[in-house]
């Protein structure tokens, strides 16, 4: 485990360091001097893991210190030392300086250090980067006296500023105060970016003046101070932002009978930058009735006649508003206010607020609509007419906001005088470039036949001889429900075959037909529904189906480790019929009947030549967004695997950035989404970086053919779900995990041949205990206060579960019966996820307690509650959680309800998933099997705890702890 | 938008229409070569310090021209307190571009119309007006005003701050704190502070909005120049040098 963190040099450099899981026993520390830091990595290992990164010396940092040895960061997972005073001490780490990719930190580390976390600091910085590259590309920045390049924050930016100066850490402020650190830093990283990008352009610029030339990346040059002069009084108060803006206001003036005349009025008001509530119009300033703003300006009419100078130096027409005294308004017609609307991003940039009528949220956005013509979706398997080489009747019309257009309102668009037209009872602003290409693409031909193949196509970004983006499939048939995404609710429902040996319920069911039908056009399917839903079932009702026709080349399954047991169970449970082979661990010669082959992304990658030289009737990606890196080994390896049908399971399809939904959907139909720079372009920048609408709605239209998605909150599911799930969640051991089973069981058995009958009981008791803990995770059993990460099966998966929970805003209970292993837990859960992680254990007093459930029940931010099984049981409310996770097992389904019912209460409107961990091939998996085959005996068997074990033989006791070969992971 | 005047250019064109040609080409050449050591400008008179190389000591030039009366300025102030444009641009420490040819229309030009205007006198022999130290300052002042045009103004017996408190309704108001930075809290080195509780939004002026890939719409790396102003010092012009690097920054 490394954690990196970052800070501000004294230069205003960004530095990074890194934190090292290798803490060695304090040493002597004495005086104030700085000393290194006895657990950071060596500065070239982490430079050498950031291209472009260059050691940068030792720097000595004020860090929080107990005793001899600086305190591990939280993102370390380490439980804080108990005794000591926190105090500050300086520390000589190794910094790196960053290369210029800064801004992508965090997925550079994500090659080079997959296991390293990014600490918050670091974070930060990166964070900054990326806000000093956009500045940079807009302009944003203005010359010293002295040469350097300084970012100019107006507007939207200084509110981005003052954002990234609320989430600065203190670690990230080196010697600085808050501000100047970011505002040094902030600079320091502009000036960096001009140079660059001018350094990329090639010839010499602006030879002749020394400032100038020194500015494009000359030699250092000073300005003659009667420049210097000059220059501060040409940039006055443009490096810091106003405390006051002027607000320019759009508005339509509704008068029913005149709807193109003057029609439109832009008036101005005075917006406080600290204070956005409060708005003063033009009037009330020039009247001084308004007092409010005396808080922020001593003279608001200077504020908003400066501001009116200002913006008239952007957008000209604003100077017919300053021929009067005391200006407020600017009356508009149509054309006038499509000529403010040009220029509104440019004074929204310069820092004056740009409001716009609230109709303006959503712009309509022109595109195409296909319009399809086939069979129906009924007999599909049979139907020779369904396959992708199916020809359909198409036509393309023109849609405005993924509505059609008809042919009078296109003509009525055609003939608009100005881009802003009124249009079905809004306003809409028309691109007539756009206007003018669909207009001629449709009267080059606006029909015929293509396959449906082409169809899927025709909706790629930048498709050539498509001129504008497809935004709506309209038609009949099954073509035009695939495109629309209506399909999974059109298709007649295909059953479950006989050798299916479960049952669906009615969403699973529309899942499987969806999946089938699918198949059978060979398109791949990224099956993307919530956590719990049970997408595996689904997917092996395909199998079934699919293989109920005859025998096919096999099917590989690739999932995490954490997983692989749970394939295994539900393959031996649903589909029985089927020959299961696990492609795992040392020895790995595939099984040529084998129906469903199942491994890891480790063991994939690994195996990638093997498997690429094998047929497959269908790849199967579990948890897909281990391939959310499209640039990764295992990303990479996968996609040369040849299957004739792919899918992809994700219960996450976007954990982070759109292009990690580009990676799993473009492994699923390669190329189907177009290249990922493209997709870079057109969907994710706009969507994630401007929030654009109309882009994520043609992002839908791109995906919905082969993405589909339901959560557990859709009406149609909800109704389909009892309230509280149960669902066995099976892992499997680590190496180290698995010697120390072995090792507990040997001396356990070895023992009870030396034991009187009167001692056996305390043995085995303690025995039974001792591998519970191994199962839980070695540094539980050890008690070494060793690191967690990496070490347990069980703890990977319980990071999976809590992931995905946490990712859909689901708060969690985790119960352990070992109080011990809660607090192991605590601050690596915490580090791991940066959510509030509780704990509740016998120990908490009363009035704590409260205050821990009350906080739970109340936070905003969905959490994890760690309850020791006792501490819990006890007339605690945790109705806000929605899942319940238990970590280890107390064989006691009345004592395990009860802990469940903390969650899920008679009235709860929520639903409730319960997850039980289990270690396969362990003691843990046949005690369960035990507690099931008995389960009318249960209360009396196991009523009370697992006493009843030390009365069974010794042969059974051997057989139960047993360590069966498939219980190991790796 | 860089189509500012040249503020001096009828001044300049008065003083080269006397005639003089090798004399005012001289002053030109001294007045780049820094030869005008210091140059003030205050009501009624510019006061100028020129010292060539072979020079041992400096000769004060001075070029006189009237001042207005409080009146006559009430005049021009009267005019200009009409259209809030040029309070507006005074307050962004700009000269209104029209304002030279306002005030030539009232009878009450900024800059001297003729030779008659002005009175010019040098502590140096030369029995020749202007003197070579004159037709630098005359250069100098030139320069000055393209770079400065509040000069002009000034020369007039106005300072940019009386000619705006003369154009805007007056209004007092006390000045703000502002808040002083908190320690560092050891306990929360690492993490990001809490986020602040979210403020209301003025969402009653109605929505704000990104406006992206617009037909038309105006977006330049430059754009920063022309919300700044043309800056033209000694000649060079600055704004016209920077701008093919701004251009050089977009995508």
């Amino acid at each position: 485990m490394r954690v990196v963190h970052g800070f501000v040099a004294a230069s205003g450099a960004p530095l990074l360091w890194a934190e090292t899981g290798v803490v060695p026993p304090p040493g002597g520390r004495r005086g104030r001097a700085a000393v290194p830091h006895p657990f950071a990595a060596p500065a070239a290992e982490l430079a050498a893991a950031l291209p472009g990164a260059a050691p940068a010396g030792p720097v000595a940092l004020d860090l929080p210190t107990v005793g001899a040895a600086p305190l591990p960061s939280p993102q370390l997972g380490r439980a804080a030392p108990r005794r000591g005073t926190l105090r500050a001490a300086a520390w000589t780490v190794p910094a790196v300086a960053p290369g210029p990719g800064l801004a992508d930190l965090a997925d550079d580390l994500a090659v080079a250090w997959p296991e390293a976390r990014l600490g918050v600091s670091a974070a930060w910085l990166a964070a900054l980067a990326a806000f000093a590259a956009d500045l940079v590309a807009r302009g944003r920045v203005l010359p010293t006296a002295a040469a350097r390049w300084r970012a100019v924050l107006t507007g939207a930016d200084a509110t981005r500023h003052a954002e990234l100066l609320r989430a600065q850490p203190a670690a990230a402020r080196g010697a600085y105060t808050a501000a100047d650190a970011q505002r040094a830093a902030l600079d320091h990283l502009a000036d960096a970016a001009v140079r660059a990008r001018l350094a990329a352009g090639g010839d010499v610029l602006a030879a002749g003046h020394p400032w100038v030339a020194a500015l494009a990346g000359g030699p250092a040059a000073s300005a003659a101070p009667r420049l210097a002069d000059a220059l501060d009084r040409w940039q006055g108060d443009a490096l810091e932002p106003a405390r006051v803006r002027l607000c320019l206001r759009l508005s339509r003036i509704e008068d029913e009978e005149d709807t193109d005349g003057a029609g439109w009025v832009l008036d101005f008001h005075l917006q406080p930058l600290a204070d956005p509530s409060v708005v003063v119009p033009a009037w009330a300033v020039w009247r001084d009735t308004e007092a409010t703003l005396r808080h922020w300006t001593h003279r608001p009419s200077d504020d908003l006649l400066g501001g009116l100078a200002r913006a008239a130096r952007l957008y000209p027409d604003l100077a017919d508003a300053l021929t009067v005294r005391r200006p407020s308004e600017l009356l508009l017609d149509t054309e006038g206010a499509y000529r403010f609307l040009t220029h509104a991003p440019e004074l929204a940039q310069a820092g004056h607020g740009v409001f716009l009528p609230a109709w303006w949220r959503r712009p309509l956005e022109l595109g195409l609509a296909l319009e399809t013509r086939s069979g129906a979706p009924g007999a599909v398997l049979r139907d020779e007419y369904v396959g992708r080489k199916a020809a359909v009747d198409f036509r393309w019309r023109l849609a405005l906001g993924g509505d059609p257009l008809t042919e009078d309102e296109l003509v009525t668009l055609a003939r608009a005088k100005t881009p802003l037209v009124r249009f079905r009872g809004r306003w809409v602003l028309l691109d007539p470039d756009r206007l003018a290409a669909g207009l001629r693409f449709l009267a080059t031909g606006a029909g015929g036949r293509m396959t449906a193949a082409d169809a899927l196509r025709v909706l790629r970004p930048d498709e050539p001889g498509v001129p504008l983006p497809v935004t709506a499939a309209t038609g009949t048939g099954w073509v035009a429900d695939l495109l629309n995404g209506r399909l999974a609710d059109t298709l007649s429902l295909v059953g479950p075959p006989p050798s299916f040996a479960g049952t669906l319920r009615p969403y699973q069911r529309r899942g499987l037909s969806w999946l089938a039908f699918l198949d059978s056009l060979g398109v791949g399917a990224c099956l993307a529904d919530d956590m719990g839903l049970g997408k595996t079932a689904q997917v092996l009702a395909l199998e079934a189906h699919c293989r109920a026709a005859g025998p096919r080349p096999p099917t590989l399954v690739v999932c995490p480790l954490s997983v692989l047991g749970t394939w295994q169970r539900e393959a031996a449970r649903f589909t029985p019929g089927l020959r299961v082979q696990v492609l795992h661990g040392a020895d790995r010669a595939l099984d040529p009947a084998a129906d469903l082959v199942v491994t890891t992304y480790a063991t994939a990658a690994l195996d990638a030549t093997l498997l690429a030289a094998t047929t497959w009737d269908r790849i199967v990606l579990d948890e897909a967004q281990h391939i959310k890196n499209s640039a990764a080994g295992v990303a990479r390896a996968l996609r040369t695997v040849p299957a004739r049908h792919r899918v992809a399971l994700t219960g996450t399809p976007v954990e982070n950035r759109l292009a990690e939904l580009w990676s799993i959907l473009d492994f699923v139909n390669p190329g189907l989404l177009g290249p990922l720079s493209v997709f870079r372009a057109r969907y994710a920048v706009p969507i994630e970086r401007h929030a654009d609408e109309a882009a994520a709605a043609r992002l839908r239209t791109l995906t919905r053919p082969f993405l589909l998605r339901r959560t557990k909150n859709d009406p149609g599911i909800a109704a389909d779900l009892p309230a509280k799930r149960t669902r066995t969640q099976f892992c499997t051991l680590t190496a180290e995990q698995a010697t120390l089973y072995q090792a507990v069981v040997n001396d356990m058995l070895q023992r009870l041949k030396e034991t009187s009958s009167i001692a056996r009981r305390g043995l085995v008791l303690s025995a039974i205990t001792k591998l519970k803990q191994v199962c839980n995770h070695p540094a539980h059993l050890l008690g070494d206060g060793s690191p967690l990460a990496g070490r347990s099966g069980k703890l990977d998966r319980l990071e999976e579960i809590l992931d995905a929970a946490l990712a859909a805003g689901e708060p969690a209970l985790c119960f352990t019966q070992y109080a011990a292993f809660g607090a192991l837990l605590q601050p690596h859960l915490a580090a791991r996820f940066g959510a509030p992680v509780r704990y509740l254990h016998g120990g908490v007093p009363r009035g704590a307690r409260d205050a821990l459930v009350a906080g739970f029940q109340a936070d905003e931010r969905p959490g994890v509650f760690l309850l020791s099984l006792k501490a819990g049981g006890t007339g605690i409310d945790l109705t806000a959680a929605r899942h319940v996770v238990h970590i280890d097992r107390w064989w006691n389904p009345a004592t395990e309800a009860q802990a469940a019912d903390r969650a899920y209460r008679i009235g709860q409107t929520r639903d409730v998933q319960v997850h039980t961990l289990m270690c396969l091939g362990t003691v843990e998996e046949r005690i369960d099997r035990l507690v099931r085959d008995k389960e009318h005996l249960a209360e009396r068997v196991v009523g009370n705890g697992e006493g009843w074990l030390t009365t069974l033989t010794t042969a059974a006791l051997r057989d139960l702890v047993r360590l069966s070969p498939e219980a190991v992971g790796d | 938008m860089t189509d500012e005047p040249r503020w001096s250019e009828p001044f300049v064109a008065m003083i080269e229409s006397l005639g003089m040609g090798p004399r005012l080409a001289r002053g030109r050449r001294d007045a780049r070569a820094g030869h005008v050591r210091s140059l003030t400008i205050n009501s009624s008179l510019v006061v100028a310090q020129v010292r060539g190389p072979e020079e041992t000591v400096a000769h004060r030039a001075r070029i006189a021209v009237r001042a207005y009366g409080a009146a006559e300025w009430a005049r021009i102030e009267d005019h200009l307190a009409a259209e809030a444009r040029y309070a507006a641009d005074l307050l962004v420490g700009r000269m209104p571009a029209d304002i030279a040819r306002v005030c030539a229309a009232l009878g009450l030009p900024l800059l001297p119309e003729s030779i008659g205007d002005i009175a010019m006198d040098c502590t140096c022999d030369d029995p020749v007006r202007p003197c070579p130290h004159l037709a630098a300052t005359c250069y100098a002042l030139a320069a000055s005003l393209d770079t400065d045009p509040f000069g002009m103004v000034a020369w007039r017996g106005r300072s940019r701050e009386e000619l705006l408190a003369r154009l805007r309704p007056a209004a007092p108001a006390a000045p703000s704190s502002t808040p002083s930075p908190a320690a560092v809290d050891l306990a929360s080195f690492w993490d990001a502070p809490p986020p602040a509780a979210p403020g209301a939004d003025a969402g009653a002026l109605g929505v704000q909005v990104a406006i992206v890939g617009l037909p038309g719409v105006v977006r330049r790396p430059d754009a920063l120049l022309d919300e700044l102003g043309p800056l033209v010092v000694d000649g060079a012009d600055i704004t016209g040098l920077l701008r093919p690097l701004y251009r050089r920054l977009g995508p």
